[in-house]
């Protein structure tokens, strides 16, 4: 009897978490993105009542050339983000691993781009690649490298590139931090017996720091592929999707669209354009986890 | 039974106090542009709370950025938060009015008018729609164009020029990329609303339009509007008489590029003034200002009218359109103008005769006025062109053309179908 209602108890509190979870789901995630859905498919404008329109908010973007050019963009900024940011991190990650003197102040340095304030740290990268007092500039002339300013937010291909390297060393800290933790983790004899085996550095990497680290270097790989989907700021700050709309990525997209142009509708139906993404990226990353769970 | 009694006492007094609360106006929200003399920013907040205090109300003044203003609008319209009075560009009026969210100001224009004098009609013709008002003309900005006298001498140029062409010849003799001077300090940007303004006048001198007399046929793809767009491409392909990083500008460029001597001349409000004023004498010397050139149809300027309106759903609407007529006062409203001088152009017809506007770095400016013409021109302006300028359309023509290296011919085709599409919209 007292097992049954102790049971019984239990199993409310199971239900009453697990409804107040989905309610919660239901409001915070679920409603906002059917919201979003419907309104994609009228003609909404800032302060307007919109009607159904179907998909003509998808037609009238799968025919404009800005909406493919931002697509295509973003799967450069993220894939060559995330490829860079991983390497660099890496790299940073196993030198600080090393006994270094200074050690824990170089660790606190390598920290620093990631916890300075976005806003701060990218208008600064902004000025020192002006061509006015711009000190990027100013190093090539004096190297002898360029003989005149290069315009790297007014020319497409090096707007494309300041953006990524922005980003890149913005987000390397928290791959090599979070990389850096999962090497301190290896045991040092683990090391030591493979030293006696006569195994080279490479070897060792390969067979036991790579194993050891591939579980955070996966996690963190696919959280930061979700943030830099979704990363506004930088391009904002930097070139606002410009020039010629070279390095719209799909929020300042969609931002430019739904509030400079008053287009909800179709503000909102490039936004979704990220959901897939993202969604897949959620998925493997609770499968990877769930699966790291398991396997423990 | 005592608590009880003290619970409903106490029930009663919430409910009255609640009943009061949202019977009186207790807070009035404005939300104003921030300008770039803070004295004005200073003024104008004290000024209303000087209305508050005579009203016995709260205020709330937000100076905002011009930038942040729309995610604030946009989000307090579909929140239903509105503001008791914003500011807005009249080409927002505009938009906002094709939404059906403005309210008609008409009544308050004509009270103003008959208490203080008029109104310049160029001015609120820009917030006039269907023969309505929507919004309250505060300030305009002129725009002229700034000279390094200096330079100018140094490299034999006795006069500023008086037409396009002058203007170029001035910019090839001026610039000295090894020395980082450039004569034309012209720029593009995804960010910079001043080219938007200055590509417009140049297109309107060279006798092109973008809309017909009617507002909405678009007639931009003519021989004159050609020939505009080719000048001022030849300036950053062939010339290279911009700075390098020119077409990556913000508004602040220009006058960066200015003051830090790398643009012979530059086109811009008279905030260039204020700042060489405050922080830069000696280049305030060496500084001259004259009306922008001409071109075979004319001297042309695009006009920036900054308003203050009331959203048709905003909580206190009276209350905001007695605040209208209190910061309209002239006495107030004089000195206000004259603190930002000559940033800041008033907006009654008597107030451009003040002397302070004849001295030699003002006058440019108010004469800047009588060659205003708006968005929309050779038309009215229309919701339509606010939006065209909004999109900054016109920037995003010469970066394709500049950048990318599209055909003048293609990119000017480009642009009237985007703008034909836009009006299409508004005509669904």
């Amino acid at each position: 009897m007292t097992l049954t209602k102790s049971y019984l108890k239990e199993r409310n509190i199971f239900l009453f978490i697990l409804g107040a979870t989905l309610v919660y789901l239901f409001l915070v995630q679920g409603y906002p993105l059917l919201w979003s859905v419907y309104i994609s498919l009228t003609d909404q404008r800032i302060g307007t009542e919109g009607k159904i329109v179907g998909l003509r908010n998808y037609l009238e973007l799968f025919s404009s050339s800005s909406f493919w050019g931002t697509m295509g963009f973003t799967l450069i900024y993220v894939g060559s983000t995330i490829v860079l940011k991983l390497i660099w991190g890496m790299i940073m990650a196993l030198a600080l691993n090393q006994p270094l003197k200074g050690r824990n102040l170089y660790r606190a340095l390598l920290f620093l781009p990631w916890a300075l304030p976005t806003l701060t740290s990218v208008l600064a990268w902004r000025w020192m690649l002006g061509d006015v007092g711009g000190i990027v500039n100013y190093g090539l002339l004096q190297l002898g490298l360029i003989d005149r300013p290069l315009g790297w937010l007014a020319d497409p291909t090096l707007a494309r590139f300041s953006v990524i390297l922005v980003n890149v060393w913005r987000g390397a800290p928290f791959f090599g931090i979070s990389i850096l933790s999962a090497l301190q983790a290896i045991p040092d004899y683990l090391y030591e017996a493979a030293l006696i085996d006569g195994a080279s550095s490479w070897q060792a990497f390969r067979r036991i720091t790579l194993p050891a680290i591939q579980n955070v270097v996966a996690l963190v790989t696919l959280v930061s592929t979700i943030w830099t989907l979704a990363d506004f700021e930088i391009i904002w700050i930097m070139t606002r999707g410009g020039p010629a709309n070279a390095t719209h990525v799909f929020s300042t997209f969609s931002y430019l669209t739904a509030f400079r142009n008053l287009d909800l509708a179709k503000g909102v139906a490039i936004s979704l354009f990220m959901v897939p993404f993202s969604l897949l990226l959620m998925i493997v990353t609770l499968r990877f986890v769930f699966r790291e769970e398991g396997g423990a | 039974m005592k608590t009880k009694k003290t619970f409903l006492v106490m029930v009663v007094f919430l409910v009255s106090a609640f009943v009061c609360q949202i019977g009186t106006a207790s807070t009035l929200t404005v939300w104003m542009k921030k300008g770039f003399v803070e004295a004005q920013n200073t003024m104008f907040e004290e000024r209303v709370k000087e209305f508050a205090a005579l009203h016995n109300i709260d205020v709330n003044v937000e100076l905002i950025a011009y930038e942040d203003f729309f995610p604030k609008w946009t989000a307090s319209i579909e929140s239903g938060n509105l503001p008791d009075l914003s500011f807005f560009g009249y080409q927002e009026i505009g938009q906002f009015y094709a939404s059906g969210l403005m309210r008609d100001l008409t009544p308050v224009i004509e009270k103003i008018e008959d208490n203080y004098g008029s109104i310049f009609p160029s001015s609120k013709k820009a917030v006039t729609f269907d023969d309505k008002i929507y919004g309250v003309p505060f300030w305009g900005e002129g725009t002229a164009l700034y000279y390094r006298k200096d330079l100018f001498e140094g490299a034999g140029i006795a006069n500023p020029p008086n037409t396009w062409e002058e203007f170029r010849d001035a910019a090839i003799k001026l610039t000295n990329p090894k020395q980082g001077l450039y004569g034309a300090g012209i720029g593009y940007g995804a960010g910079n609303s001043d080219a938007e303004w200055l590509s417009r006048s140049i297109i309107w001198a060279f006798g092109g339009a973008i809309f017909g007399e009617d507002g909405k046929s678009v007639i931009f793809n003519s021989p004159e509007t050609r020939e505009a767009v080719q000048f001022i491409t030849r300036l950053f392909t062939e010339d290279k008489v911009t700075p390098p990083g020119s077409v990556g500008w913000d508004d602040g460029g220009n006058n960066t590029s200015y003051i830090s001597g790398q643009s012979a001349m530059v086109v811009n409000t008279g905030s260039v003034i204020v700042a060489l004023g405050k922080d830069y004498p000696d280049l305030l010397e060496k500084t001259g200002v004259v009306v922008l050139p001409q071109g075979k149809a004319g001297r042309f300027t695009a006009g920036i009218s900054n308003n203050l309106g009331i959203f048709k759903d905003a909580p206190n609407p009276e209350l905001a359109e007695e605040l209208l007529l209190f910061l309209m006062d002239p006495e107030w409203y004089r000195q206000w103008i004259n603190v930002s001088v000559p940033l800041a152009l008033p907006v009654y017809e008597e107030l451009a005769n003040d002397p302070i506007w004849q001295e030699p770095n003002h006058k440019a400016f108010m004469d800047s006025m009588k060659t205003f013409e708006y968005l929309g021109y050779r038309g009215s302006y229309t919701p339509a062109a606010g939006e065209i300028y909004n999109l900054r359309l016109i920037n995003t023509m010469f970066e394709d053309i500049i950048v990318n290296g599209k055909s003048v011919e293609e990119a000017i085709v480009s642009f009237e179908q985007e703008v034909s599409n836009i009006l299409a919209k508004y005509n669904r």
